[in-house]
């Protein structure tokens, strides 16, 4: 008797925590008392990496601006969807701010089923801009970008953090405009790609400059162009794919959200908040070590642009055949 | 380099930093005994600590977490055969045997001067040989990343016990459910049924709370209202020095940190590879196979310096190249970016001080690991003194925080609780739920470093033979099926002639 009770005790508890479901409070906000307790940033991808570390840091110094604690808490999982489903289908009151990246709005919903859209939330401000760089290795035949346009008899390997990607696409669209032969191999985050180019597994890789430019101040590897319209700041002599006759404008960038439902002067005092931590001399101090490019954009210029990239990534995804 | 070495000495004995040591191998103990939260989700947690702390106390505050945590998880393993983190799965089969037959004292030292050995050979290579070890590992591409994985499941050979044939079936099961989420090629879901957790995959921490933790306690829990008397009185019997262990046991510790420090140089491992890999290597070494799985010390040195062979040569691509080759590196380079360092070749060039710091820091924190665990071994010897029916309820909520706190959803729970009723009614079949595990953690290993070999070389399989370090496992892995059943077949047609004659 003993024997099976106990298991069959246990099968009802999976059952009732199936059935448990999330309360939620029905506070009223308003700008004036808001925070009124802990704010949590939600960052759909895990600790240590550079969406953290930027979250981290802005956490830092938004609790430096407010009288509450903010908290980052990391769920990540399925390319930041699980997250941003969450907080979309929860709708949790301003005291949760979501942390992403465009991605997550402008290529997954183009890959995948996913059940959030960008209708879900209210932007407060965009944050930072990470534009992407084709790399080789400095033992590489190609010295210059115009050495691997010419070079369309080679069979070429490229690595990337994840398919679907931008730094994915953006190599796509490059090698197919430019009739070269190119086989993808995918890795899990812009590090692993890394260190397989590092170690001569595969032959180029697109990547973020932030964590890479160690590797080329080092001569270990060489920037052949950038994916943005113009040149970037900190790479002036790195030529853009657009002025070699490649048109592609890829670039991440990320910003803050919270759910639609957030009253406009609640999210107008959140922009203020954001906008005084990000002023701080300990988050630009942070910038500048993490080699990132602050994008100080409203809230209504992150979701006009989100709508416009929405649009442009989905077309080059259908090109290559991706779409769901 | 005198200068530097005498200032980084004199940097590690101030008070601050000596404090922030010893704290942290605390935190990392606890973080690693309890089931369901690891050495990871310790450094994570702490990471906004270090903020104000100076960079080296606050990567020695981390490595502290680390470098017990690991080592804390035997603990959980050898008691209530439930390992503490993934990393101490291998400590289970032989810890829990031996305490079971009252050698709980014996294994928990045996565990900890393994993990301590381990853990100084660790830190010493990285001290030593970090340059050399960074440029072998950058030739682990994607043929030798799946040979390496292809030869560890070989060793589901070596856990199953007695049923091979059940073995195998649980290891590719594991492999299968390994593969639920997002293809990590080409980013389909699969098995996923539209659900957006699912997509993300099972995650290893909570399956591992379940298969061992959560059908422990149900298992347990049929029990609890017996009295038991007999094992309490042989608990506290005559322990065996740590220099006997030492002179028994120095070859298996040697080689097993070897294994750990290799393993941990390659970025995208782990300890939980770097043990199996360890207690796989003694077994086939001794020769005493019959006891490995029923209580062997032997399986316990093996395993746990492997783990801990893993916690300083991990910081060598995180150091030297500025990569971090699992989640506890990726979180203590967010400590260092934080600091203002950012890590890569040029760390050394310019903070060598701080670099010296850290890794003859890093031989104190394994100093401080001894001392402690010498303390906390005597007491957690006595956990069986603790009645069932208060441990495991404990236990229990335990699991649950565990799970949730993985990635902060119900989900992980649940796989928590499914995982549980697998690990309860599977056994009892006869199918063990160790090769289960090996399938889930080297399982993607395989799959992804299979299918990006194969996107390198068009799709022509000679890349694995081709490849000299790839070609070495493989024949490894080739041998290690095929020289038990040589043997077998060897000593049947000796016994066939003997029996002719």
């Amino acid at each position: 008797m003993n024997k099976i009770f106990l298991p069959i005790l246990f099968v009802l508890i999976i059952s009732l925590i199936g059935c448990s479901s999330n309360a939620s409070g029905d506070k009223e906000l308003s700008g004036e008392d808001f925070p009124s307790e802990t704010i949590e940033i939600v960052v759909p991808w895990s600790a240590g990496g550079s969406s953290d570390q930027t979250a981290r840091a802005l956490a830092e110094a938004m609790s430096n601006v407010v009288d509450q604690n903010v908290v980052v808490v990391n769920r990540e999982g399925a390319g930041g969807t699980i997250a941003t489903t969450e907080v979309a289908t929860q709708q949790p009151d301003a005291h949760t701010i979501l942390f992403d990246a465009v991605g997550v709005f402008t290529t997954q919903p183009h890959l995948t089923e996913v059940q959030y859209s960008i209708d879900d939330f209210s932007a407060i401000k965009g944050l930072t801009y990470e534009p992407i760089v084709l790399v080789v290795n400095a033992d590489s035949p190609w010295e210059t970008l115009d050495d691997l346009i010419a070079d369309t008899d080679t069979r070429i390997t490229y690595a990337h953090s994840g398919a679907g990607g931008l730094p994915d696409l953006a190599q796509v669209g490059f090698f197919h405009q430019a009739g070269i032969e190119a086989e993808s191999v995918a890795y899990e985050g812009q590090n692993p790609a890394i260190t397989a180019l590092l170690g001569g597994h595969v032959d180029t890789a697109a990547a973020h400059p932030g964590g890479i430019m160690q590797h080329v101040e080092s001569g270990d590897l060489r920037i052949l162009g950038i994916f943005s319209p113009e040149r970037f700041e900190d790479l002036p002599d790195v030529p853009t794919f657009e002025e070699k006759g490649f048109p592609i404008d890829m670039s991440v960038w990320k910003f803050l959200l919270v759910s639609k439902e957030t009253p406009d002067d609640v999210v107008a005092k959140l922009e203020e908040i954001v906008d005084e931590a990000m002023k701080s001399p300990g988050y630009q101090e942070f910038l500048e070590t993490a080699n990132l490019t602050p994008q100080e954009i409203s809230g209504d210029e992150v979701m006009e642009r989100l709508q416009a990239q929405h649009e442009e990534h989905g077309a080059v995804i259908e090109k290559m055949g991706l779409s769901k | 380099m005198g200068d530097v070495l005498i200032n980084s000495l004199l940097s590690i004995f101030e008070f601050q930093t000596l404090l922030f040591m010893i704290l942290g191998v605390v935190l990392g103990f606890i973080f690693g005994s309890l089931p369901g939260l690891t050495a990871t989700m310790g450094v994570a947690l702490m990471l906004p600590v270090t903020y104000g702390l100076e960079p080296t106390t606050a990567m020695l505050f981390l490595l502290g977490i680390y470098c017990a945590g690991t080592y804390g998880g035997s603990a959980s393993a050898i008691l209530i055969n439930t390992p503490g983190t993934p990393a101490s799965a291998a400590t289970v089969i032989d810890g829990y045997a031996l305490a079971e037959k009252g050698k709980a004292a014996d294994a928990l030292r045996m565990a900890l001067l393994a993990s301590v050995v381990g853990g100084l050979f660790s830190a010493l290579a990285l001290l030593l040989i970090a340059p050399q070890l960074s440029k072998f590992a950058l030739n682990f591409g994607p043929p030798e990343f799946f040979a390496l994985a292809f030869f560890g499941l070989t060793m589901i050979i070596s856990v199953s016990g007695d049923n091979l044939r059940k073995g195998i079936i649980m290891g590719l099961l594991g492999m299968l459910i390994a593969t639920v989420g997002l293809d990590p090629i080409s980013g389909l879901p699969r098995f996923s049924f539209g659900d957006s957790y699912m997509m993300g995959g099972i995650n290893l921490i909570p399956a591992l709370i379940g298969l061992f933790a959560i059908s422990e306690i149900v298992k347990k829990a049929q029990t609890a209202h017996i009295h038991k008397d007999e094992k309490i009185s042989n608990i506290d019997k005559v322990v065996m020095s740590y220099r006997t262990m030492i002179k028994k046991f120095k070859k298996t510790m040697l080689k097993s940190s070897f294994i750990g420090t290799i393993i941990g140089a390659i970025p995208g491992t782990g300890p939980a590879i770097a043990s199996f890999l360890s207690y796989n290597e003694a077994r086939r070494a001794s020769k005493n196979k019959e006891e490995f799985g029923k209580g062997s010390l032997d399986g316990i040195a093996a395993a746990e310096s492997g783990n801990n062979g893993v916690t300083g040569a991990t910081l060598i691509p995180l150091l030297t190249l500025g990569i971090p080759g699992d989640t506890v590196t990726a979180v203590m380079l967010g400590a260092l970016m934080m600091q203002g360092l950012a890590p890569g070749p040029q760390l050394f060039v310019n903070y060598a001080d701080m670099m010296y710091t850290i890794m003859l820091g890093l031989l104190l924190v394994n100093i401080f690991m001894f001392i402690q665990g010498s303390f906390t071994t005597k007491v957690f010897a006595k956990i069986k003194l603790v009645p069932t029916n208060l441990l495991m309820p404990m236990l229990l909520i335990l699991c649950f925080i565990g799970a949730f706190g993985v990635n902060n959803t119900m989900f992980d729970v649940r796989v928590m609780l499914v995982f549980g009723l697998i690990g309860y009614f599977l056994p009892k079949f006869g199918f063990p739920v160790t090769p289960m595990l090996l399938g889930i953690v080297l399982g993607p290993i395989a799959e992804t470093s299979f299918r990006q070999a194969l996107a390198i070389s068009d799709g022509s399989y000679m890349i694995f033979l081709t490849k000299p370090i790839s070609l070495v496992f493989i024949v490894l892995a080739v041998l290690s099926i095929l020289l038990p059943i040589i043997k077998v077949l060897i000593s049947k047609s000796h016994l066939n002639k003997t029996q002719k004659s």
